[in-house]
C-alpha cells in the first residue's frame, strides 16, 4: 500500500512568481562596485589596525609620531639629521681604505723553536721534497696564511714547490 | 515529485530575471579567475562577483524575503569569500563554495532574526502579469489584476517564511532557482535523499498554506 503521489504542479507554477521578484532597476550594475569598495576599505582598516597594534606594542614610537605631528619643525629636523647621518656614513665608508692587517712575522728564535719537519711518510708522500714544504719559511703550521678571497680550506692545500738542496762533497 | 527543469544543470534563461540561474559556469575560465583572485587581482574577483551576484542575491532574498537584508548578506558573502579564498581548495566549483558561504550566513542571520521577521519584497517584474501560468492562478473575480498578483506574492512569501530554514532553502534552490538535487546536496552538505525528503515535506507544507490559491 503506497501513498498516492502528490501533485505539486500548481504549487510549482505558483513558485514561479518568486522568479519575477526583481530588485530595483540597476541594482546589479552597482553591486560588485560596492563589494570591491568594501574589500578595499577592509584592507585599509586592517593596515590601520596593524599600525595601531605596532604603536601599542612600541609606545615610544607612538609618542614620537605624536610629537612629529604636533611640531612639524621637529620632524624636519629629525629627517635632516637622519639624512646627514646617512650621507656622512656613505662618505666615510667610501673614504676608508682597505688595509689588511700586518701578518705576524716569526723571529729567528721562534723559527728555531719550530718543531722538526714532519716526516714525509706521515703525509704518505714519496718525494722527500714534498714533505718539507709545510715547514719552510713562513708557510708552516705556526704561521698559517689565509689567502684573501680564497676558501677556508686553501690553507690546508699542499702546493708543491721545487726546493734546491746545497750539494756537498766532490770539492766543487 | 521532481521538477523536470531541475533534473539538468542550470541553463541560460535570459528572461527569467535574477532568480533563475543564468549561465552554466565555465569551469576553466572560473578556475583561472579564482587563481588570479587568489593572487590578489581584484579585477578577477570583480568578474567572479559579477558572474554569481544575481544567483547569490536571489537565494538570500528568497530566504529572507527582505531586500535590504539580502543586499547586506550578499555583500558579506562575497567579502567573506574573498577573505577565505586562500583556503578554497578547489574540491568543488567556486560557485558551489560561494553558495555554501551565502547559505550558512543566511541561516545564521535568520536564527538571530527569528522574532523580527519583516518583509521588504521586491517589485514584480513587468512581464509577470503576462505569464500564462500565473495568470491562470489569479482569480477572475478581482477586477484589478495587479493588486491580486501583489497579494499572491505576499501570501507566498508569508508561507515560505513559515517553513524551517532547511526546508525553505531546498524549495528556493530547487523550485525557484532550478538547481539539481545533486548541487543542492553539495551546497547543503547532505545527501540527495535528505534533499528529496526535505523538498517533499516543504512542498506539502506550502501546499497546505497556499491551498486557497491553488484550487
Amino acid at each position: 500500500m503506497t501513498p498516492e503521489p502528490e501533485n505539486f504542479d500548481a504549487l510549482q507554477r505558483l513558485l514561479k512568481l518568486k522568479r519575477c521578484e526583481q530588485p530595483p532597476p540597476g541594482y546589479f550594475n552597482d553591486f560588485s562596485r560596492q563589494v570591491m569598495a568594501r574589500i578595499n576599505r577592509d584592507a585599509t582598516e586592517d593596515r590601520g589596525r596593524s599600525f595601531d597594534r605596532l604603536f601599542w606594542e612600541v609606545p615610544w614610537l607612538g609618542r614620537l609620531l605624536e610629537a612629529f605631528q604636533a611640531k612639524p619643525a621637529l620632524a624636519v629636523t629629525f629627517g635632516a639629521a637622519v639624512c646627514a647621518l646617512l650621507i656622512g656614513g656613505v662618505i666615510y665608508s667610501a673614504s676608508m681604505e682597505y688595509k689588511p692587517a700586518a701578518l705576524p712575522t716569526i723571529s729567528a728564535d721562534a723559527e728555531q723553536a719550530t718543531p722538526a719537519p714532519i716526516a714525509p711518510a706521515a703525509f704518505g708522500l714519496s718525494d722527500p721534497a714534498e714533505g718539507t714544504l709545510a715547514a719552510t719559511g713562513t708557510n708552516n703550521s705556526l704561521n698559517p696564511i689565509i689567502q684573501p678571497g680564497g676558501s677556508l680550506f686553501d690553507q690546508f692545500r699542499i702546493n708543491p714547490q721545487p726546493v734546491s738542496f746545497p750539494s756537498r762533497g766532490n770539492g766543487d | 515529485m521532481t521538477n523536470p527543469a531541475a533534473a539538468k544543470a542550470p541553463e541560460v534563461r535570459a528572461d527569467s530575471g535574477p532568480s533563475a540561474p543564468s549561465v552554466t559556469p565555465d569551469a576553466a575560465a572560473e578556475q583561472e579567475l579564482v587563481r588570479r583572485a587568489r593572487r590578489g587581482e581584484l579585477d578577477a574577483y570583480d568578474d567572479l562577483v559579477r558572474r554569481y551576484q544575481e544567483r547569490i542575491y536571489a537565494t538570500i532574498y528568497h530566504m529572507t524575503a527582505n531586500h535590504e537584508d539580502a543586499n547586506d548578506l550578499a555583500q558579506d558573502t562575497f567579502i567573506k569569500a574573498y577573505q577565505a579564498l586562500k583556503s578554497f581548495k578547489g574540491g568543488s566549483s567556486f560557485y558551489t563554495w560561494v553558495y555554501r558561504i551565502g547559505v550558512n550566513k543566511t541561516i545564521n542571520f535568520l536564527k538571530q532574526r527569528k522574532n523580527r521577521s519583516h518583509m521588504s519584497l521586491n517589485d514584480l517584474d513587468f512581464n509577470t502579469e503576462h505569464d500564462p501560468d500565473l495568470v491562470a492562478l489569479i482569480s477572475d473575480k478581482t477586477p484589478r489584476r495587479e493588486a491580486n498578483l501583489n497579494e499572491l506574492q505576499e501570501k507566498l512569501n508569508e508561507a515560505l517564511l513559515k517553513l524551517s530554514e532547511p526546508h525553505r532553502l531546498v524549495v528556493t534552490l530547487h523550485d525557484v532557482q532550478g538547481l539539481a538535487h545533486e548541487e543542492i546536496a553539495e551546497i547543503m552538505e547532505c545527501n540527495i535523499g535528505t534533499v528529496r525528503s526535505r523538498l517533499f515535506y516543504a512542498r506539502q507544507q506550502l501546499q497546505g498554506y497556499m491551498s486557497d490559491y491553488l484550487k
